[in-house]
């Protein structure tokens, strides 16, 4: 933690920024997959058990991909394609690697956090370090990206001072 | 065995001899004031115009214009200081000045320059000199010549290409030009062509994502704010639940 003394850490607002680009490509990615799908199964003959297969198929690989695009993103580099537009990045609370163990760990705390109508999100509003559930779960924060700090983002009680050479993000 | 003088012998061929000197002198004197005299008639004259007009003249002057003699009185003239006095007496008394005037006056100049002008010696002058590394050298020092520059901006900037160009845009040629441009095939060719270019699609592949980066950067600041906005009426709300 002491390598992130002077981070200012992402809020709610642009982490939902950030979730809503990714799952604009999480789900364009799975609608022309399945529209590919839906346009083959036109000209095969294919039976109602198998069409429901392959549902449960496509379900399934619907979560796979989901999990595998954060938990991919996480372990390598932090940075899913929504928090590079917004330029930030989940690195571990205590420095180090975050890897695939942490990054599936904080994956499963986000759907738990979501589940209850999202009350799982509220510590982001209020806790020091705007730590979610998922945050606490896999021992993670959101900060802002120090590369590509902007001048702009100068408000924030939380920063003490924006440094961008004051740490470099474990990722 | 000498036989002795007879006396006086010596000094009448003393006397003799100043008496032959006296005569010499005395035909002399006659014959330049004879030779005066025959100058001065005018017989002498037509004695002279009859010569000069005579064939014997001609060929006597041609013989002696073709001997070497003539050759060598001309080398021995233009090596001499003969010509240098002489171009000295040209410089001072004007002559080539003069002489100047007078071909200007008699229309010369300007049977020379159109002369040149429509000859083919202005041509291979032309050709020669705009193939020679000296014009070439020439030409560049005068492109990029600073004054070239200058002048041209003053050109440029000037109230009068101003209006010069005002005059062409507004005028009817313009309109007929753009009008036979927009009815051209070759004119869509070429904007089809360019369009397709890689340098335009490059530009606009870069405008785009310039206006993307610009619209990410504008959106991520608006978002920062919004955090802490968001904060701030979560923290006054739940201070509002404890009270």
């Amino acid at each position: 933690m002491t390598g992130l003394a002077h981070t200012r850490y992402v809020g709610l607002v642009t982490r939902a920024i950030a979730f809503a680009v990714d799952a604009a490509v999480i789900d364009g990615v799975a609608v022309l997959v399945f529209a590919v799908v839906a346009l083959a199964s036109t000209v095969l003959h294919i039976p109602d058990d198998v069409k429901t297969i392959l549902l449960v198929i496509g379900g399934a690989a619907y979560i796979l991909w989901a999990g595998g695009y954060f938990i991919w993103f996480w372990a390598t580099d932090g940075r899913t394609l929504g928090n590079r537009v917004m330029y930030i990045r989940v690195v571990p609370a205590n420095g180090g690697k975050l890897g695939y163990p942490r990054a599936a760990r904080r994956f499963v705390g986000l759907i738990l956090a979501v589940l209850p109508l999202f009350l799982g999100l509220v510590g982001i509003l209020f806790s020091e370090r705007r730590r979610g559930f998922q945050d606490r779960l896999a021992n993670t924060v959101v900060v802002h990206d120090p590369e590509r700090r902007e001048p702009r983002a100068g408000s924030g009680r939380r920063s003490a001072a924006a440094a961008p050479s004051e740490h470099a993000p474990a990722s | 065995m000498r036989l002795p003088a007879p006396p006086g012998l010596g000094l009448a061929l003393r006397v003799g001899a100043q008496a032959g000197r006296a005569a010499t002198r005395t035909a002399e004197a006659a014959f330049l004031m004879a030779l005066d005299a025959a100058l001065a008639s005018p017989v002498a004259e037509q004695a002279v115009d009859r010569v000069l007009a005579s064939p014997l003249a001609d060929r006597t002057v041609d013989r002696v214009l073709a001997s070497p003699l003539a050759e060598r009185a001309v080398d021995r003239i233009l090596a001499g200081p003969l010509m240098d006095a002489v171009a000295e007496d040209l410089v001072r008394h004007a002559v080539p000045q003069r002489l100047a005037d007078q071909l200007l006056e008699a229309g010369i100049g300007d049977e020379i320059a159109a002369r040149i002008v429509t000859g083919p010696e202005l041509d291979r002058i032309v050709d020669t000199t705009l193939a020679s590394p000296a014009f070439a050298r020439l030409a560049e020092s005068v492109v990029n010549s600073p004054a070239i520059e200058r002048v041209a901006n003053e050109v440029a900037n000037s109230p009068g290409m101003e209006r010069v160009v005002t005059r062409v845009i507004e005028s009817r040629l313009v309109d007929a030009v753009v009008r036979q441009l927009l009815v051209s095939d070759d004119l869509w060719l070429l904007v089809s062509e360019i369009a397709r270019s890689e340098p335009v699609t490059d530009a606009i592949t870069a405008d785009t994502l310039g206006f993307a980066g610009e619209l990410a950067a504008e959106m991520r600041a608006y978002s920062r704010g919004g955090d802490d906005r968001l904060e701030r009426i979560a923290r006054r709300m739940l201070r509002r639940g404890k009270t």
